[in-house]
């Protein structure tokens, strides 16, 4: 199909912040952290999702150990 | 599965805050990982390293196992929010304003306020040795009678005195106002914080030989832990602990200084009838029940002793101290009353 002279074209620039996956990694860490202090709830309940919270948190630190030994 | 829920305040808001503060903290934690994933994959696309495309797959791994807790917290909230929806529409003042003059109209008519009848009567329908006292609430809970009698009382003699463990049936649905535990009592208790429930199992209490002094332990199904709360409450006896399943609490005062064990199916829709449960002391444990029946069959006996049972295995430290200071290890006496109104 050959190419219509009369359409138009948007051209969108994208704005980039540059955003370290590191940096974003220590906030999900950060926020783990606040949610595992949290207060207000006790009970099995409650230890099931500390257990569970502190487990992302323990893998996600490692993750970010090695992704600062690749940059 | 989330376990059961302990609460130690006693309104299911406390819970549902708690549950929805986290479930919003798993989301925004699953968001940011996925956004640093992203960005992993375009720094690994723009400079080739095989260490960063293997880093990435692991942070998808972590990302969706976050999302999987993430909506199974979301599963529970959403169990619990109908539940949280009923009592607090059941708890507002329009709910009360129509259900006041039907209690107050039982409460005008009803034949033991009369100077005549004080005390609703009651009749021993049977005693014998109860053999060992019960180790724990769900060792109680099996103990609440069925049928025409809907109080039990264990005597134990103990070296210390005579102590006293008081099953309360709930809510006879079949029966009419000349059975003490009738639907109406539920009414009066609301209205005036006193039914011919609670008033023949003061009968019967007196007849087993209680006192203002002699330690009491109730448990109680349905209507039979409000009655519990309110003699708690009434300042009248000695009581060391009451333990309610399925109760609407809030239809009385919760008695200060008492430890207080509530059990509530979010399906069962009676908790909810009692509105706001009224105090602040005690603990409430939500669990939902084996087979995920809704309406009268989360209301059941039967599923809150499978409940129980459960909870038992937990081995929660408060509720196991709890227990454990309430054993007693002498044998002693059971009792089972019916009571009636005369014509």
């Amino acid at each position: 199909m050959p190419p219509d002279r009369n359409c138009r074209h948007t051209v969108t620039v994208i704005s980039v912040i540059p955003v370290s996956a590191t940096d974003l990694l220590g906030g999900a860490i950060a926020d783990l952290e606040r949610s595992i202090a949290r207060t207000g709830w006790v009970g099995p309940a409650r230890i099931a999702y500390d257990d569970v919270a502190t487990e992302f948190r323990t893998r996600l630190i490692a993750l970010v150990i090695q992704a600062q030994s690749l940059s | 599965m989330i376990p059961p829920i302990s609460v130690e305040s006693n309104t299911f808001r406390y819970t549902l805050d708690a549950l929805l503060a986290r479930s919003d903290d798993l989301r925004r934690v699953a968001g940011t990982v996925a956004h640093a994933t992203a960005t992993l994959g375009i720094s690994a696309r723009l400079d080739f390293a095989p260490g960063r495309l293997v880093l990435q797959l692991e942070l998808e791994r972590v990302a969706r196992d976050i999302s999987a807790v993430h909506s199974e917290l979301d599963a529970v909230i959403a169990t619990i929010e109908p539940a949280e929806g009923a009592r607090s529409s059941l708890a507002s003042v329009s709910t009360w304003s129509w259900l006041r003059p039907v209690s107050d109209w039982v409460v005008d008519r009803a034949p033991w306020q009369s100077d005549a009848a004080p005390w609703v009567p009651v009749t021993v329908t049977r005693q014998y040795d109860t053999g060992a006292a019960p180790r724990n609430f769900t060792e109680r809970f099996a103990r609440i009678p069925t049928g025409l009698e809907r109080v039990r009382i264990d005597r134990f003699d103990t070296p210390t005195g005579p102590r006293f463990e008081v099953y309360l049936a709930g809510t006879d649905f079949a029966a009419g106002p000349r059975n003490p535990w009738w639907f109406g009592s539920n009414t009066e208790l609301l209205s005036s914080g006193v039914s011919r429930s609670m008033s023949a199992t003061e009968s019967a209490l007196r007849h087993a030989g209680v006192t203002g002094t002699t330690p009491i332990v109730f448990t109680g199904h349905s209507q039979g832990g409000s009655i519990a709360m309110a003699l708690a409450n009434s300042g009248r006896y000695t009581v060391d602990a009451v333990f309610t399943a399925g109760t609407p609490a809030g239809l009385v005062e919760s008695p200060t200084d008492v430890p207080i064990v509530h059990v509530v199916h979010p399906e069962d829709p009676v908790p909810a009838l009692g509105g706001t449960i009224r105090g602040t002391t005690g603990t409430t444990w939500i669990v939902h029940p084996e087979t995920r029946g809704t309406g009268i069959e989360a209301h059941l006996a039967r599923n809150y002793q499978d409940s129980l049972a459960r909870i038992e295995d937990l081995k929660d430290p408060e509720l196991t101290k709890l227990e454990d200071r309430l054993r007693i290890n002498e044998r002693g006496t059971a009792m089972w009353f019916r009571g009636a109104l005369s014509e």
